[in-house]
């Protein structure tokens, strides 16, 4: 049932929507009309249409940039696991309380302050040139591997900090009422306080694993040509930006159902949090 | 009755107001017309460069040798140092009058105005690139050669054939990498780094068994820095580099710089300075 049941009123509400309706979408054409007319009639336009937006060097570039692009998603689909892995270990130990864990508790600080304060290209450089020119015995030169564990060590100091606060948001009423039941410290991490941490903290890190899947470009400097690299030597090579801009459209495609995917997601958070029924 | 509040009123005029005035700006054509190229007797009279009475020259940093010596290429010393005086002595600057400038390669081809004169950079000219640049004639012609350790399994090799179960590595967008896969076809993908210094390491690392690039580098590196071998150039043919002087496209002043190249070719003068900075860098086998 309709509040409004004034037919004059009515009228005078729906005329309102429409006009605003038609004012909304002449302000948008006008705006965004005028700021491509801006683009198009600058006088440099014509010189960076032909080295941004070049179709021929496009079509050129695409095979080269598709197998970049399988390193890519292989660098990154491989290294997201293992980074949550060891990030969820280094946010447990360091919330863990028991004294003797203490050596623990040290380690797990010092590993996110002092990965978190070196930068991810450094670390790239450190792993990648500086681990194998050690020469040590039975472990791998292959340049690949190195430039992924870097990766990993780099995104899991980021990722582990995403995750104790996570642990942290966590009402204590709740680790206190899993003791109550009978549960011990670490069954009540792992069945009560763990699986409502990680689901509070999905929106962020979706957020670090769209930032590592663009990072995973630094691998390129030990060799291996992923994307942005592939990118790179065919802009060099013909003095064209166009490849640069296709493989954007390749991060773009990869980003954006993902995005939608974390904002779905927090949606239904937030429908839980607020809804009256029974659960958690 | 309807009325528009004075305020969306105004805002509404302001914003038709800056659509006008940013879309006359736009329209407006710059009206620098290129000198026209002088013809005849002397093609550097009436030149115009970025800056009055100073030619500006651009380079890449770090700037290795033999083509700079120190990374300084003020100091006149190394091949594309020395040449830059020179064709700057020949358009009429001398040696107080040039200024050095940084510009990383992928800067090179942007669109739009360039912050100096001509760029020296090992720069080797394709078609494609006369794209989006004004390359001036060629002032070297480099081959690209492969350089091994000395302990390396393929310190032997004579053929390119050797060569084909090695790790290549390149230096990317050179010649090298489209050179290595025409040639020796190698059965490993080619390892591509971002400048020489990473590829050198990968090299001592045995990341990458070879490592190719021009023949002057890669036998500075062999008998100055590492304990490295060349054994050999890559056939010449249609893919050898020809290095050319950068400028923006259509930049005028490449005709002064043409006149100044092909002066000190006639004269030899360009023989005597790539002898004096390339001589210990030019000789070795040709890989059959």
């Amino acid at each position: 049932m309709t509040l409004v049941t004034d037919p004059a009123r009515e009228t005078v509400i729906r005329k309102k929507r429409r006009r605003d309706l038609l004012i909304a979408s002449l302000s948008t054409v006008v705006v965004f009309g005028a700021a491509v007319v801006v683009i198009l009639q600058s006088p440099g336009w014509p010189a960076v249409k032909e080295s941004f937006l070049n179709p021929v060097d496009a079509r050129r570039a695409f095979p080269s940039l598709v197998d970049g692009f399988w390193l890519t998603l292989k660098l990154f689909l491989t290294a997201e696991p293992v980074v949550l892995l060891v990030a969820l270990l280094i946010a447990v130990l360091r919330g863990l309380t028991a004294p003797i864990l203490a050596p623990l508790r040290i380690v797990a600080t010092l590993y996110t302050d002092i990965v978190r304060g070196i930068p991810t290209i450094l670390l790239i450089f450190l792993f990648g040139f500086g681990i194998p020119a050690l020469n040590l015995q039975g472990v791998t030169n292959e340049p690949l591997f190195w430039g992924w564990a870097a990766l990993v060590v780099s995104y899991s100091a980021y990722v582990s900090e995403v995750f104790r606060a996570g642990l942290e948001s966590v009402h204590p009423s709740q680790a206190a009422a899993a003791r109550a039941l009978g549960l011990n410290r670490y069954q009540g991490l792992r069945h009560v306080v763990l699986p409502q941490a990680t689901r509070r903290v999905i929106p962020p890190l979706l957020n670090d694993f769209i930032s590592l899947q663009k990072d995973t470009a630094l691998v390129s400097f030990l060799g291996p040509i992923e994307l942005m690299s592939a990118a790179a030597i065919y802009a060099n090579s013909k003095f064209n930006y166009t490849p640069y801009i296709v493989a954007s459209l390749f991060f773009i495609l990869l980003t954006v159902p993902m995005t939608r995917y974390a904002d779905w997601i927090a949606a239904r958070q937030r429908q839980r949090s607020q809804s009256s029924g029974a659960g958690l | 009755m309807r009325t528009v509040q004075p305020a969306v009123r105004a805002i509404t005029g302001a914003v038709v107001a800056l659509i006008a005035a940013t879309s006359l700006a736009a329209c407006a054509q710059k009206d620098a017309s290129p000198t026209p190229a002088a013809s005849g007797a002397n093609a550097c009279d009436n030149i115009t460069t970025k800056q009055d009475g100073v030619l500006t020259v651009a380079t890449s940093n770090p700037a290795y040798p033999p083509y700079v010596l120190h990374n300084d290429p003020t100091n006149g010393k190394g091949f594309e140092s020395a040449t830059a005086y020179a064709v700057a002595a020949q358009m009429g600057f001398d040696a107080s009058q040039v200024e050095w400038t940084y510009a990383p390669f992928n800067k090179l081809f942007a669109p739009g105005e360039k912050d100096y004169d001509f760029a020296i950079n090992q720069i080797g000219i394709t078609p494609e690139r006369e794209r989006a640049v004004t390359f001036s004639d060629p002032y070297y012609e480099a081959a690209n050669a492969a350089l091994v350790m000395k302990d390396s399994p393929f310190s032997s090799a004579t053929t390119l054939a050797d060569l084909q179960d090695a790790k290549i590595g390149v230096q990317s967008a050179t010649t090298a990498q489209p050179q290595v896969e025409a040639q020796i076809a190698p059965t490993q993908d080619v390892a591509v780094y971002q400048s020489t210094s990473d590829a050198t390491h990968a090299l001592e690392n045995g990341q990458i068994d070879v490592f190719v690039t021009d023949l002057p580098t890669t036998l500075y590196l062999a008998t100055v820095k590492i304990d490295g071998v060349v054994v050999g150039q890559l056939p010449g043919d249609e893919i050898a580099d020809r290095w050319g002087l950068v400028l923006q496209k259509d930049n005028p002043l490449v005709g002064c710089v043409n006149a100044s190249i092909k002066f000190l070719q006639e004269s030899q003068e360009l023989v005597k300075i790539t002898d004096k900075w390339m001589r210990d860098y030019v000789d070795a086998p040709v890989l059959g």
